[in-house]
């Protein structure tokens, strides 16, 4: 059974006389368990998707279940088994670390030990005493996914978590995350940081203009880029693709770079096409597509204002 | 309902606005009693002044009978107790809004009446305990020095018995003027604009709209706290007409207008969305 699942949700704001359509009816099913990174450039309707899946925003139209209970009616039944980081973690500044999670904690009757717990598992038990205002903005993130996991939630949703981490930071929290979808947790995970949901996800969502362009496994996304082909480095480009044309090869230059449009397992052809034609390679190698590579090819031109 | 509340007054009272209103105010009362001591005769002369027992709450009646001026010292510590708990009520929820909490919180207790109501009876609770708090500081330290520095005198049971039942009611008035303030800052998303409203309240209701139209003194805010605090028939007199209040119809009408902002912020917290 999907964890989350979003029927033609719509969400439109008016600004004096303007309408400006935020999330055009989305249709969305995430699975039960693994990471799930949900994308889209900015003003594509992404935060306020998630913001209707809290309970946050009222949609215009349409329907949303977590876990089985309708949003807008039945969310508080299983909001303990939700966690949850909007945006910047937002926590009460002139308290510690500590304070926070204990009075966001007795809300739900969390003990302290608890408390202790989630501080130690995103590596702040050390400055859970300090006021949250002397916090670094990475610090913040980590106690807002400290406040998320305090619930041990089965549902993780997780609004640009990485914002403000250092690169090590970021490394760190790219494993949590992993670990916890190892864990049979659901992971809902919004992210700007493409080459990091490529290795933190398993299924991803594109987003555009508030509506749902693609959708599956992080291979099934990437296959929908361009084809895949060969890239070589050599010192006369425009003589390169001319060459390889006259051997009935397709080729385009890119600066110094040119893409050959043959598979990997022709790789030598094309060496010896160009060998014989008097340009040797400086380099040769397997053309990836990367999901920033298909995000853009899928969402250029479709970015919208405000959402 | 019940742990919620206890949340929300946990957070309240670890709230660095609230405790350092709370030392300042018992800071000034020490110092205004210690001056009060200090200028104070033991038996009056002409002109002498002498901190008495009972100038905490001395009813006209009661200065008749006893045949000193009529005098109230608690008064003064109760404006300036109504208008701190305004602060703190405004800022409860101001602040909310200005750390971006509330979105933080809703992910803990989606049901947003509950959440309002919990955080209502909390600035209701805080408010009235500061209240107490300040007051039963301020009456002891005053009897201490008028004991030390002035006259005891007067001060029976039923003096007391009378202090006490100011003071319950002055809490709960506090507590009217807390919730009235959180509810206007839920309504404008901000400590300042609650304050405000009070501001031009103050300005426009109770100094121009009194000016222009006397006979509606009955609806306003400060009389009706007056008369209930006092438990008294007020008798409100302008060139043109004259007003009885009685506090029985001030309990109401504050009741009433306590539950239409209570209400209306309700109605508002759950339908907007929240951001």
């Amino acid at each position: 059974m999907p964890v989350i699942e979003i029927e033609g949700l719509t969400k439109q704001y008016r600004r004096r006389r303007a309408v400006t359509h935020a999330v055009a009816g989305l249709n969305l099913s995430v699975p039960d368990g693994g990471v799930y990174g949900f994308l889209g450039p900015n003003g594509s309707g992404k935060t306020t998707t998630i913001r209707c899946l809290l309970g946050l925003a009222r949609p215009t139209s349409g329907r949303i279940s977590v876990l089985g209970a309708e949003v807008g009616r039945d969310l508080s039944t299983v909001i303990s088994r939700i966690g949850s980081i909007v945006e910047t973690p937002a926590l009460f500044p002139a308290f510690s670390g500590r304070r926070n999670l204990e009075l966001l904690g007795a809300i739900d009757g969390i003990g302290p030990r608890a408390v202790a717990a989630a501080l130690e598992r995103v590596g702040l038990e050390s400055r859970g005493e300090d006021r949250v205002r002397t916090y670094s903005l990475g610090m913040r993130q980590r106690l807002g996914l400290a406040a998320a996991l305090l619930k041990d939630p089965e549902l993780l949703i997780l609004d640009e978590p990485v914002n403000g981490l250092d690169p090590g930071g970021i490394r760190e929290f790219r494993e949590l995350i992993r670990s916890l979808g190892a864990e049979g947790r659901t992971v809902f995970v919004s992210s700007h940081l493409l080459s990091e949901v490529q290795l933190m996800c398993d299924r991803v969502a594109i987003l555009a203009r508030g509506a749902l362009i693609t959708e599956g496994s992080v291979a099934e996304v990437l296959a929908l880029g361009h084809t895949a082909g060969l890239v070589v480095r050599v010192s006369k480009p425009d003589r390169a693709v001319e060459i390889l044309a006259q051997a009935g090869i397709a080729a385009s230059h890119d600066g110094e770079i040119v893409r050959v449009q043959l598979g990997a397992d022709e790789a030598a052809r094309v060496t010896e096409v160009l060998a014989s034609g008097g340009l040797f390679l400086s380099e040769l190698r397997a053309d990836e597509v990367d999901l920033e590579t298909v995000f853009v090819e899928l969402t250029e031109g479709r970015t919208v204002e405000g959402s | 309902m019940i742990g919620l509340v206890r949340v929300e007054w946990r957070r309240l009272t670890a709230r660095r606005l609230v405790r350092v209103c709370a030392i300042a105010a018992i800071a000034l009362i020490f110092f205004v009693v210690v001056l009060t001591a200090l200028n104070s005769q033991k038996i009056q002369s002409d002109g002498s002044f002498v901190m008495r027992t009972t100038s905490l709450w001395l009813t006209e009646a009661q200065a008749e009978t006893s045949g000193n001026a009529q005098d109230n010292a608690v008064i003064a510590v109760t404006s300036l107790s109504f208008l701190i708990v305004a602060v703190i009520g405004a800022s409860a929820i101001g602040a909310e809004y200005r750390a971006g909490t509330v979105t933080t919180v809703l992910g803990w207790e989606p049901r947003r009446v509950r959440l309002l109501a919990a955080r209502l009876i909390a600035v209701a609770l805080v408010a009235a305990s500061f209240y107490l708090i300040v007051h039963v500081v301020f009456c002891a330290a005053w009897t201490i020095g008028s004991v030390v520095s002035g006259n005891p005198d007067g001060a029976s049971g039923v003096f007391w018995r009378d202090l006490g039942l100011v003071l319950a009611r002055g809490a709960v008035l506090a507590a009217v003027f807390a919730v009235i303030s959180a509810a206007i800052a839920t309504l404008g998303r901000n400590t300042a604009a609650a304050l405000g409203v009070w501001v031009g309240y103050w300005i426009l209701v109770e100094g121009i709209v009194l000016g222009l139209k006397p006979q509606w003194v009955r609806w306003t805010l400060f009389v009706n706290i007056a008369s209930v605090l006092e438990w008294n028939h007020l008798m409100i007199e302008s060139p043109s007409v004259t007003i009885a209040v009685s506090p029985g119809a001030s309990v109401v009408r504050l009741t009433a207008y306590v539950a239409v902002f209570v209400a209306v912020s309700l109605a508002v917290f759950h339908r907007r969305d929240v951001t």
